[in-house]
C-alpha cells in the first residue's frame, strides 16, 4: 500500500509504544516469515492475466511468469503484556508501479480488557469474507491464489482504523461479533499505468457462528468514497468545457461521495480431511448512478486430504449487473483522447468473469506446500484479464497452468 | 528487489524440501487434557477443548483466562485425535491466524515434566499428557479417545 495519511495508524502505534513503555517486563517478540514462489503460464496469446488489479504486469499468453503469485512477507508479533500485544507486517510483491519494495500491510496494537473482548487499532486487513484478510498467506489455503473473481471487484486490502471483536459462548458453540471502521487508499494499474482509487471510508459489522465443524458468517458494511481518486483531474477538465456532452460525462465519471453497501455470506464445513467453503459477496451501488454498477462475487471450493495430497476443485464468478460504458463523449469532435480515457475508466470498474479450478496441494513438510493448479477462465469484461490487442474484446478465454511453493514459518 | 528471481529460489527450496524427511508419525497413547488440581474446572467437552487449543476462545469455564500449551512429543497425535487434522493442516491453520493478526498458537513445551510443572504453578494453564503420567497436583478434564 502506498504512503498515505494514517492518523489511526499513528494513534495505534503511539498507544503501542506507551503500552510497551509502561510495562516493566521485557516484551516477547516473535518473528515470522511467509511467502509464495509461483510460476504461471496460459495459452491465450493476446491476453494478459493478473491475480489482482494492484499488479502492473500480468502473465502473457505463451510465456512463463513468476510475477503474479510470488511474494515474501515478514511479520513481528510483540506481546507487551498479557492483555496488550501488537504486530507489524510488510510484504514484498509486484505492485501497481511494477516495483517489489516491501510495503506495510498490517501494523496494529491490540487491547483485551476482558477475555471475550478485543480492540485493535492501526492498519488492519479488510475483513469482508472468510479468508479475505489472510489471502496473501498462500500456505494457509488449498489453492495457488485467492480467486480474483472474489477479490478483484473492490481491490481494497486494508484499512487504517479500528475493529472491536466480542466473543460469546453459547453452550459448546461460539458467536463472534465484529465491528470495524477505517479509511483506505489504494493504487491499481491499468494499461501499464498507475491510478489512485478514490479514498474510501469503510464501516462494517459481521456475525460469525463457530461450531465444531461448521462456520457461518454474515457481513454487512458501507464504503463511502471521500474523493474521486485519479479521476478527479479528468472530471474537472470535463466540467471546464461548456458542452452538454462534457457535463454529462463529468457527471457519469464523478465517483466522489458515493456510498456502496456490501453484504457477505460465508459458510465453511471443515471436518477431518474434508473442507468445503462457499463465499458470496454483493456490492450494491447507489440506485440511479449513471456509471457504477452493482456486483455479485462468489466462490465455492472443495478439498479433500489423502495422506499428504490435498486435491481440490472450485468455481468462482463475478458479475456486474449492468454494464454501461457510455461516457457521453461519443462522437464529439476534438475530444477523442478524453473519450478514450473516460471509457477506459468505466471499463476498468466492470468485472464479469468466471473460472473453474482444479488442483492439488502436496505437503512437502510442515510449513511448506507445493501446489499445481489448472484454471479455465472466461471473462467478458475484466480489469485483470485484458486483451492486449483488442481492449473491447468481450470473449476472453484462457487456460492457466500454475505451480506454487508456499511457506510459512 | 527488482532483481528478485522467484523461479530460481522456487526450484532450490522445492528440492530442499523434498529431500528433508517429514516429521515422525505420532505414537498411539491415551491422552488426557489436564489442569491444576485446584482449578475450578472439573470437566471439559470436546468442543471446549477444541476452542481453547485452536485459539478461538481464551477463557476456561468458571476459571478465568486460559493458557494452553502444546506438548511437542504428543502434539501431532493430540490434534489428529481432537480434530482429525494433520500437522500440516494445523500449521496452515495457525499461519492463517497468525499472519492475519488474530492470535498466536499455544506455547510449545518439550517435556512432560515441564508441562506438569507449568500446569501446577501457572494459573489457568491447560495442557495434555499421556494418561499413564498423571501425578498429584494435576487432574484430567478430558480424555481423547484413540
Amino acid at each position: 500500500m502506498p504512503p498515505r495519511s494514517a492518523k489511526s495508524l499513528l494513534a495505534g502505534l503511539l498507544l503501542a509504544c506507551s503500552a510497551l513503555a509502561c510495562h516493566a517486563e521485557a516484551p516477547t517478540v516473535r518473528p515470522g516469515v511467509f511467502g509464495t514462489l509461483g510460476l504461471s503460464w496460459h495459452d491465450a496469446r493476446q491476453l494478459s492475466y493478473r491475480s489482482s488489479q494492484t499488479q502492473r504486469e500480468g502473465t502473457r499468453g505463451g510465456m512463463l511468469d513468476s510475477g503474479i503469485d510470488s511474494l515474501l512477507g515478514l511479520q513481528l508479533n510483540v506481546q507487551a503484556h498479557e492483555r496488550v500485544d501488537g504486530a507489524a507486517q510488510v510484504v514484498s510483491r509486484q505492485h501497481e508501479d511494477g516495483g517489489w519494495l516491501p510495503r506495510l500491510t498490517w501494523a496494529f496494537v491490540r487491547l483485551e480488557p476482558i477475555d471475550s473482548l478485543q480492540l485493535r487499532l492501526g492498519r488492519l486487513g479488510l475483513d469482508t469474507t472468510l479468508g479475505s484478510n489472510s489471502r496473501l498467506i498462500g500456505y494457509a489455503f488449498p489453492a495457488v491464489r485467492p480467486a480474483p473473481e472474489l477479490y478483484s471487484g473492490i481491490p481494497i486490502d486494508s484499512i487504517d482504523g479500528a475493529d472491536l471483536t466480542y466473543l460469546a459462548p453459547v453452550g459448546d458453540h461460539l458467536f463472534r461479533l465484529k465491528l470495524m471502521a477505517g479509511d483506505t487508499s489504494m493504487h491499481v494499474a491499468a494499461a501499464g499505468q498507475s491510478f489512485r482509487l478514490p479514498d474510501v471510508r469503510v464501516t462494517g459489522a459481521q456475525l460469525t457462528y463457530l461450531g465444531d465443524n461448521l462456520q457461518f458468517r454474515l457481513s454487512k458494511g458501507i464504503a463511502k468514497t471521500l474523493d474521486a481518486g485519479s479521476l478527479a483531474p479528468l472530471v474537472e477538465a470535463l466540467r471546464q468545457i461548456p458542452l452538454p456532452q462534457t457535463q454529462t460525462a463529468a457527471q457519469r465519471l464523478d465517483v466522489n461521495d458515493i456510498v456502496t453497501r456490501y453484504t457477505g455470506l460465508d459458510a465453511l464445513y471443515d471436518r477431518g480431511p474434508m473442507r468445503l467453503q462457499a463465499s458470496l459477496l454483493r456490492f450494491a451501488m447507489p440506485d440511479g448512478h449513471p456509471t457504477l454498477a452493482s456486483q455479485w462475487l462468489g466462490q465455492l471450493m472443495l478439498s479433500y486430504r489423502i495422506e499428504r495430497f490435498v486435491p481440490y476443485v472450485g468455481v468462482a464468478g463475478a458479475r456486474t449487473s449492468r454494464r454501461d460504458t457510455r461516457t457521453g463523449l461519443e462522437g464529439v469532435p476534438g475530444l477523442e483522447a478524453l473519450q478514450v480515457a473516460a471509457a477506459g475508466a468505466v471499463d476498468n470498474a466492470t468485472l464479469s468473469q468466471r473460472a473453474t479450478t482444479i488442483g492439488v496441494r502436496y505437503e512437502l513438510r510442515q510449513g511448506m506446500a507445493l501446489k499445481f493448479q489448472i484454471d479455465r477462465v472466461h471473462a467478458s469484461a475484466s480489469p485483470v484479464v485484458t486483451d492486449l490487442a483488442d481492449p473491447a474484446n468481450d470473449d476472453r478465454r484462457l487456460t492457466l497452468l500454475s505451480m506454487a511453493l508456499d511457506f510459512a514459518f | 528487489m527488482n532483481a528478485f528471481r522467484p523461479s530460481l529460489l522456487f526450484l532450490a527450496l522445492a528440492m530442499a524440501a523434498v529431500l528433508t524427511p517429514a516429521p515422525g508419525s505420532a505414537r498411539a497413547e491415551e491422552i488426557v487434557v489436564i489442569v491444576a488440581a485446584d482449578s475450578a474446572v472439573s470437566q471439559l467437552s470436546r468442543s471446549q477443548v477444541t476452542n481453547l487449543f485452536l485459539g478461538r476462545y481464551k477463557q476456561l469455564p468458571g476459571d478465568g483466562r486460559a493458557h494452553p500449551s502444546d506438548l511437542a512429543e504428543l502434539k501431532d497425535n493430540f490434534y489428529r485425535r481432537l480434530v482429525n487434522k494433520t500437522p500440516g493442516e494445523i500449521s496452515a491453520y495457525w499461519a492463517r491466524l497468525v499472519y492475519s493478526g488474530q492470535t498466536v498458537p499455544p506455547d510449545q513445551i518439550d517435556s512432560i515434566e515441564t508441562m506438569i510443572d507449568q500446569i501446577r504453578r501457572t494459573e489457568g494453564a491447560i495442557g495434555y499428557i499421556p494418561r499413564s503420567r498423571l501425578v498429584e497436583g494435576i487432574k484430567p478434564v478430558y480424555q481423547l479417545e484413540d
